[in-house]
C-alpha cells in the first residue's frame, strides 16, 4: 500500500509539518495531511486530541501556525491575511454545534442563501427544486425552509449546518463530529451522503472519535493523541490491525451489538 | 417497581400513551428515535413534567406502594431519595459557582446519607480526592459526568434514571462511564433505566429494552430477541443502524483503501 501522502492527484489542502501554538504551548506538532478531491481523510482521537485545533487551523481561525499549509500550490503559513481568500471559497467546515452558530434571525432558507451569496452563486428560491433536494440530501423535510432555527431540533440544527456549508458548493467539506449529537439511523444517513459527495469529487476531512463510520468512508485515517500523530495508514490496515494503544482503545469502546 | 398506564397531555394532544414497564433488578432501555418521549417519561415519574401537563398512570414502589403520577407533591417527596436523575449534559447541571466537595457535602446532608463520604463517592465513580477542590469549568465532559453520577449516588436512591448520559463523551469515556454505572447498580442494588438512541450502547449494559416511538410502547422485551426479530419499523430501524457499525470488525487488513 502506497503512502496516501504520496499518491496521485494533486493535493488542494496540503500540510507539511502543521503546527499550531496555543498560549506559547504547541498543542498540535509535525502534522502531515493532504486533501485531494474526491478522497476522504479521517482524523481521530480522544477528546483533547487537538482535532478541532487542526480543524480551525486548516481554515485560517488558528494564528500562531509553524510548518506548512497549502491551498492550491500557495503558502498560507505566514501569508497576509487575503491569501486565504481562496481557501475560503472552496473549503466549508461544519462545525460539531452547528446549530448553536446559525443565525437565531434568519430562516433556513435564508441561511443556506447567505452562504450561496457570500460564494457569489445564484439565490435558491423557496420552492425551489434545488434547496429541496439540498434539504433531503440532509435528511430535512424540504417544508423546513421556512423555519428559524429555534423551532428545529438540535438534530435537525446540526443537519441544517451541513445543508448550509453544501449550499456554497465547496471543493472541500471539514466536518467535526458532524454525527455525535444525531440518532444512529440519521448518522447513518448523513455517513451514506457523505459517501456520495466524495464520489461526486468532492474532498473530505471528518473529525471523529467514532471508528465505526470510517470503513467504505475515507481512504486514510490519521489518529491522533496530544497533538501528535500516532498511527497513519490507509483505512483498512488502520482499522484491522490497529498498532498503537489508542487506536485499540478507540476500536474497543465501540459499542457493538451482540448477535444471539 | 413498576409504571402504569403513564400518559401525558398537553393542550389537549397526546405526548404519551400508556406507557407500562417494569425495572425488576436488571437495568432496563427506554429506546427511540429523537422527539420519542423518552425524556419526557423520565420527567414524568420524576414529578418535572410541563406544569400545564395532564399526567395519568401511576408507579408502583417496591414495597407496594401507589403513587398517581399526577401527583406532583408525592413525586417531589420521592425525587432524590428513591428516584434520581442522571441528566444529559452533567456539565450543565454543575453549580458553576461551588467546588466539587460543597456540592457533594450539599446531597449528603440534604439526604442524612452518612454512609458516604465526598472522598468515598468520588473513588466509587473513578476520580481521585484531588477532584473535590476543583470548579465544575475545570473539569472534562467525562469528569463532569462523573461527578453528576457522584451526586446521584449520595442521595442514594432505588432507582437511577439516566437520560443519555454519555451523549456529549467521546467512545472511551463512554465506555469507561458505563462500565462504572453498571457496575455500581450492581453493588449498590441500584435499579436503573437508562435512556438511549442506540442500541448497541444500550446492550452493552441492560438486558431488556422498551422501544418508544411517538409516544407510545411500540416493543419491548429482551434486547436479544429485539435484535433476532424486531417487529416495528422504529425497531428495525434501530436495528440496522447498530448494525451497520459491524463493518468495522468485519474489516481485514487485505481489504481494498475502502
Amino acid at each position: 500500500m502506497t503512502d496516501m501522502s504520496e499518491g496521485p492527484g494533486v493535493a488542494l489542502l496540503r500540510a507539511r509539518g502543521l503546527g499550531i501554538a496555543l498560549g506559547g504551548r504547541e498543542v498540535v506538532t509535525g502534522l502531515d495531511i493532504d486533501l485531494r478531491p474526491g478522497s476522504a481523510v479521517a482524523l481521530v482521537g480522544p477528546s483533547g486530541a487537538g482535532k478541532s485545533a487542526v480543524l480551525r487551523a486548516m481554515v485560517g481561525l488558528e494564528p500562531a501556525l509553524r510548518g506548512s499549509l497549502q491551498f492550491a500550490g500557495a503558502e498560507l503559513v505566514g501569508a497576509p491575511a487575503r491569501a486565504w481568500q481562496p481557501l475560503r471559497r472552496g473549503v466549508q467546515l461544519c462545525w460539531q454545534d452547528a446549530g448553536t452558530a446559525l443565525d437565531p434571525h434568519l430562516t433556513v432558507a435564508q441561511l443556506l442563501n447567505e452562504a450561496r451569496v457570500l460564494m457569489g452563486l445564484a439565490r435558491w428560491r423557496v420552492g425551489s427544486v434545488e434547496l429541496g433536494e439540498v434539504l433531503r440530501r440532509v435528511a430535512l423535510d424540504p417544508a423546513l425552509a421556512r423555519r428559524l432555527p429555534g423551532s428545529l431540533s438540535g438534530g435537525q440544527r446540526q443537519r441544517v449546518g451541513l445543508a448550509r456549508a453544501l449550499a456554497a458548493e465547496p471543493a472541500l467539506l471539514l466536518a467535526d463530529e458532524l454525527t455525535s449529537a444525531l440518532d444512529r439511523p440519521v448518522a447513518w444517513e448523513l455517513v451514506d451522503l457523505l459517501r456520495g459527495l466524495r464520489q461526486a469529487g468532492m474532498g473530505l476531512l471528518l473529525v471523529t472519535h467514532d471508528l465505526s463510520l470510517l470503513p467504505g468512508t475515507v481512504d486514510e485515517v490519521i489518529v491522533l493523541r496530544d497533538g501528535e500523530v500516532v498511527e497513519r495508514g490507509p483505512t483498512a490496515r488502520v482499522l484491522a490491525a490497529p498498532q498503537h494503544p489508542v487506536t485499540r482503545a478507540l476500536r474497543t469502546a465501540v459499542p457493538r451489538l451482540h448477535s444471539p | 417497581m413498576r409504571i402504569e398506564g403513564l400518559g401525558c397531555e398537553l393542550d389537549g394532544r397526546p405526548l404519551l400513551a400508556g406507557l407500562d414497564f417494569s425495572v425488576d433488578g436488571v437495568p432496563l432501555a427506554l429506546l427511540g428515535p429523537s422527539g420519542a418521549g423518552k425524556s419526557l417519561a423520565l420527567r414524568c415519574l420524576l414529578g418535572l413534567a410541563p406544569p400545564r401537563a395532564e399526567i395519568h398512570g401511576a408507579l408502583i414502589l417496591d414495597d407496594g406502594q401507589r403513587v398517581a403520577l399526577a401527583d406532583v407533591a408525592a413525586l417531589a417527596r420521592l425525587r432524590g431519595r428513591v428516584l434520581t436523575l442522571l441528566p444529559q449534559a452533567a456539565a450543565a447541571s454543575l453549580d458553576p459557582m461551588r467546588r466539587v466537595e460543597a456540592q457533594l457535602r450539599e446531597l449528603l446532608k440534604l439526604y442524612a446519607n452518612a454512609e458516604d463520604s465526598p472522598t468515598s463517592l468520588l473513588t466509587r465513580v473513578g476520580l481521585d480526592a484531588t477532584m473535590l477542590r476543583r470548579h465544575p469549568h475545570t473539569l472534562s465532559g467525562g469528569q463532569a459526568q462523573r461527578v453528576a453520577l457522584a451526586l446521584a449516588l449520595a442521595c442514594r436512591p432505588a432507582l437511577l434514571l439516566a437520560d443519555e448520559p454519555t451523549s456529549s463523551l467521546d467512545n472511551l469515556a463512554q465506555a469507561q462511564l458505563l462500565d462504572a454505572l453498571l457496575a455500581i447498580c450492581q453493588v449498590r442494588e441500584i435499579q436503573l433505566i437508562l435512556v438511549t438512541h442506540d442500541l448497541a450502547l444500550a446492550g452493552r449494559i441492560c438486558r431488556r429494552a422498551v422501544i418508544l416511538d411517538a409516544g407510545r410502547v411500540v416493543e419491548s422485551g429482551d434486547i436479544a430477541d429485539i435484535v433476532a426479530a424486531p417487529r416495528h419499523p422504529v425497531t428495525t430501524a434501530l436495528v440496522a443502524a447498530a448494525r451497520r457499525a459491524d463493518a468495522l470488525w468485519s474489516l481485514t487488513a487485505a481489504d481494498g483503501m475502502t
